[in-house]
């Protein structure tokens, strides 16, 4: 190879270099403000009597909207398990988007359904629905049939069959806790301004989930879903909560989120030809708000949890992250406009750059970084000295950043009850810096590429499903083929 | 020198070098961070345990106090001074379930120790000015009632909004006067759960919340929210003062709950205001006064509600159909809903809710 190549490779070397700097110190800054926002949220969180509040009539309506797509593995149980929720009115809407299995004869058989009459206070544009459903055992229990036009349009479809003010999107293999309603609705009893709050979404492998509840928190056994709890509790903990201490939340997960309804709807809805459709929503609303001038909260909550189930093989894990990263390549290029643009504050000015740059942009710098790196050193080119600094930049500043959240974890809410769980997840802040990081950067960047080449759909997510006084064990266990 | 080092090779060594350092102190506290950690659990984990044997002991010694509470003093001395602060968070949290006789023997076990919590009441960090507050206006009011309306004025709305909820206690209106001058400062909070607040007093609450209605130098947000706590009690007197409001129509928000409440308290001479609010251009006016004529209007206003549920707003739809249930019409209902008219799905689905269908 010529010397112009290596030239080329040197350069690059120094910019992926630079770009860790950049990134680290970014993850750093936030995991900082983390620290202080959760502080003050917990003490806020003891202040505040939250029985009181709902005894005193203070609980808006909330309607659970879930869209569910072959999910007759797991349809039930979830169903069962929002049914026991503890909120003093909340419906639960089943958007059945065209399954192919038999999902809404399952729900039909379990919860006793027939055809009600539920007009729409909405008309954003769906698939046409076939038929709307209530059920007879739990008149707050509603299945809306439709034709298949993914999750955004099942989510719509929801939408305009909502009656309350505020709805909760979640998806239907989503296990929320017993408080997680009330928890999550107080931004909105507080601040009338709130038009959307997130809560943190948490890993069930390897927990024991009783009758819909997860009962005891364990890690998994599977090394793939280990880590991804670790990147949960970066991403929430440390990533969602500093954010939100700025003022600049861009992200909701699709998995968990509390929205107004109307301001939804004014907003135009789910986009459907996304699948970062989660995201893009949340974008949209900043959007929507300050060009109105409307003054606006969307807070991130941090203790209301959802429980979901993560994969665990590498095919299915990899779909997973090309499809959030071709979300987010179409969240954030479709509102390009907000970038470093004052009319969006800090939304504009902070997070977009920082979502655009090192998130977006960023896995293709990291993913060709890694292999630079590695072909500067395998050819003998590479400084000792260079060598050492992308290290200590590339990998141990992740390890103090993985250790600093399962810290935040630890000083907050102490999911894990065995000390060997917590230094099992120090390990492995110290383990997923070898292999697991990069392959996640590759996923990522192939994510950023297919988008840019106009690739859409989600790929196929294999379910396993919770049961009823399932063990922790055959939680964790991998599905055959 | 080889191909890779540009010209300026001291300055990137010095660079590199520093990076390198600073990443190593940084690992070294992330270790120094882990390790604090494990610490930490072991703490949490040993108060966990202490507080739990703590709280079997205070149970034990509350159920005592409840069954023989002239033995409260002498049940009191087995809590000790240190454990003051830790020993009214756990009343707090039995006050929260209980009433009556055995709320007034709790707020006897706390009574030594709430001096302590007047002192966290101007701690400077705002979660223990609130907790404070808490604790005092649930386990020491009257005693310390001084200190919890000091806390309306609190520069935290959330110090504040913990006073005004815990002065709204039933059947002590005193200080109602005061919570209603300071409700502006909860604008952004939830109104259903401030008007519910201010209904806790009880009927005692009704003569200051009827003078606020009526003040037309009063905030509309407040009169608003005073105008929906009255339609909770349901507030007989208040009929003449939400007239008033109808009449004046400055605040649609204010209007529509003023609506509201004549739909709950409003006489006959009252359906002449409503029946001439259904055609208001504000779709919250038409929703409360086609309900509120349910309720007051006679059988010449059906003709009316079964206008209504031809009203470009669903909502306002609704609440015609909600209307005609109220005034006893569910056969003109069921006589809609099997029309071919477009809304006859929505009347369809009101007597569905009510279980007609």
């Amino acid at each position: 190879m010529t010397e112009a190549f290596w030239s080329v490779v040197v350069v690059f070397n120094w910019v992926v270099l630079g770009y860790f700097v950049v990134l680290s110190l970014s993850y750093l800054a936030m995991t900082a403000l983390s620290f202080g926002a959760l502080r003050h949220y917990l003490v806020r969180l003891r202040s505040f009597d939250l029985d009181d509040f709902f005894a005193t009539g203070g609980a808006p309506p909330v309607t659970l909207i879930a869209p569910a797509y072959d999910e007759e593995a797991t349809c039930v149980e979830s169903v069962r398990s929002l049914l026991t929720l503890e909120y003093p009115e909340h419906e639960i809407l089943v958007v059945n988007d065209g399954s192919t299995d038999g999902t809404l004869e399952r729900l039909g058989e379990a919860f006793n359904l027939r055809p009600a009459p539920r007009l729409p206070t909405a008309r954003l544009e769906t698939e046409p629905i076939r038929q709307v459903y209530q059920s007879r055992r739990h008149p707050n229990l509603w299945v809306v049939d439709k034709e298949n036009g993914g999750k955004a349009d099942a989510l719509n479809a929801g939408l305009n069959h909502c009656w309350t003010p505020l709805f909760c999107a979640i998806d239907t293999d989503t296990l929320l806790e017993r408080d997680a309603l009330t928890r999550i609705v107080r931004p909105f009893a507080e601040d009338s301004r709130t038009v959307a709050a997130g809560g943190i979404i948490r890993i069930a492998n390897g927990c024991r989930v009783r009758h819909g509840q997860v009962e005891e928190v364990r890690l998994p056994d599977n090394l793939l879903a280990e880590f991804q709890v670790l990147e949960y509790l970066r991403a929430f903990l440390a990533g969602r909560m500093g954010w939100d201490a700025l003022n600049a939340p861009l992200v909701i997960s699709g998995a968990f989120g509390m929205f107004r309804r109307s301001t939804v709807v004014a907003a135009g809805g789910y986009a459907t030809d996304t699948v970062g459709e989660d995201m893009e929503l949340v974008v949209r609303l900043h959007r929507h708000c300050r060009e109105r001038g409307e003054e606006y909260r969307i807070p991130f909550v941090p203790d209301p949890v959802a429980w979901t189930e993560c994969p665990e093989t590498l095919g299915v894990l990899g779909r997973q992250r090309d499809r959030w990263q071709r979300g987010l390549f179409q969240s954030l290029t479709r509102h390009w406009r907000m970038l470093l643009n004052p009319r969006y504050g800090r939304v504009g000015l902070v997070a977009f750059p920082y979502f655009f740059l090192l998130e977006m942009l960023g896995p293709v710098i990291e993913a060709l970084g890694y292999g630079a790196f590695l072909l500067t050193v395998l050819s003998g080119r590479a400084e000792p000295l260079y060598v050492i600094g992308f290290l200590m930049v590339a990998v141990v500043l992740g390890v103090v950043l993985s250790v600093a959240a399962v810290g935040l974890e630890e000083l907050t809410f102490r999911r894990y009850p065995r000390l060997r769980d917590v230094l099992r997840l120090f390990w492995l802040s110290v383990v997923e810096n070898f292999g697991y990081r990069q392959i996640s950067a590759w996923w990522r960047m192939k994510g950023t590429i297919s988008a840019l080449r106009g690739r859409e759909g989600w790929g196929e997510m294999v379910r396993k499903g919770f049961s009823a006084e399932e063990d922790a064990a055959s939680i964790g266990a991998t599905p055959p083929g | 020198m080889g191909p890779f080092v540009p010209p300026d090779g001291d300055l990137r060594t010095t660079a590199l070098v520093a990076l390198s350092l600073a990443a190593g102190v940084l690992f070294l506290l992330a270790v120094g961070f882990a390790a604090y950690t494990v610490v930490l659990r072991r703490r949490n984990d040993a108060r966990a345990i202490r507080r739990e044997r703590l709280e079997a002991r205070w149970e034990e010694l509350v159920l005592a106090a409840m069954d023989r509470p002239e033995k409260v003093e002498e049940l009191r001395a087995g809590v000790e001074a240190s454990e003051g602060l830790a020993f009214t968070d756990y009343l707090l949290s039995v006050a929260r379930r209980i009433r009556g006789r055995e709320l007034e023997v709790v707020e006897d076990l706390a009574a030594p120790f709430l001096p302590t919590v007047v002192e966290e009441a101007d701690d400077a960090e705002v979660g223990r000015r609130a907790r404070a507050i808490q604790v005092l206006g649930t386990l020491g009011l009257p005693e310390y009632e001084a200190e919890v309306r000091a806390a309306l004025d609190d520069p935290s709305p959330l110090v504040a909004i913990v006073a005004a909820r815990r002065l709204c206690r039933p059947d002590e209106p005193d200080s109602l006067p005061a919570v209603l001058a300071t409700l502006h400062r909860f604008r952004t909070w939830n109104h259903h759960f401030l008007s519910n607040m201010l209904a806790d007093v009880g009927s005692g609450a009704a003569p200051a919340l009827r003078r606020t209605l009526a003040d037309r130098g009063v905030d509309p947000w407040v009169r608003r929210v005073s105008a929906e706590a009255l339609a909770v009690l349901a507030d007989l007197e208040a009929a003449d003062p939400a007239a008033d409001v109808v009449r004046d129509d400055s605040d649609p928000e204010l209007t529509a709950a003023a609506l509201e409440l004549l739909g709950e308290v409003g006489r006959g001479e009252h359906v002449g205001l409503v029946r001439g609010r259904i055609d208001h251009d504000d779709s919250r006016i038409r929703s409360r006064a086609l309900t509120a004529l349910g309720k007051l209007g006679g059988e010449e206003d059906r003709a009316l509600l079964i206008r209504g549920l031809a009203d470009e707003s669903p909502w306002v739809a609704k609440h015609a159909a909600h209307g005609l249930l109220e005034a006893g019409s569910s056969q003109l209902l069921e006589d809609f809903a099997d029309s071919e008219h477009s809304r006859s799905e929505l009347a369809n689905q009101v007597l569905h809710e009510a279980d007609r269908r």
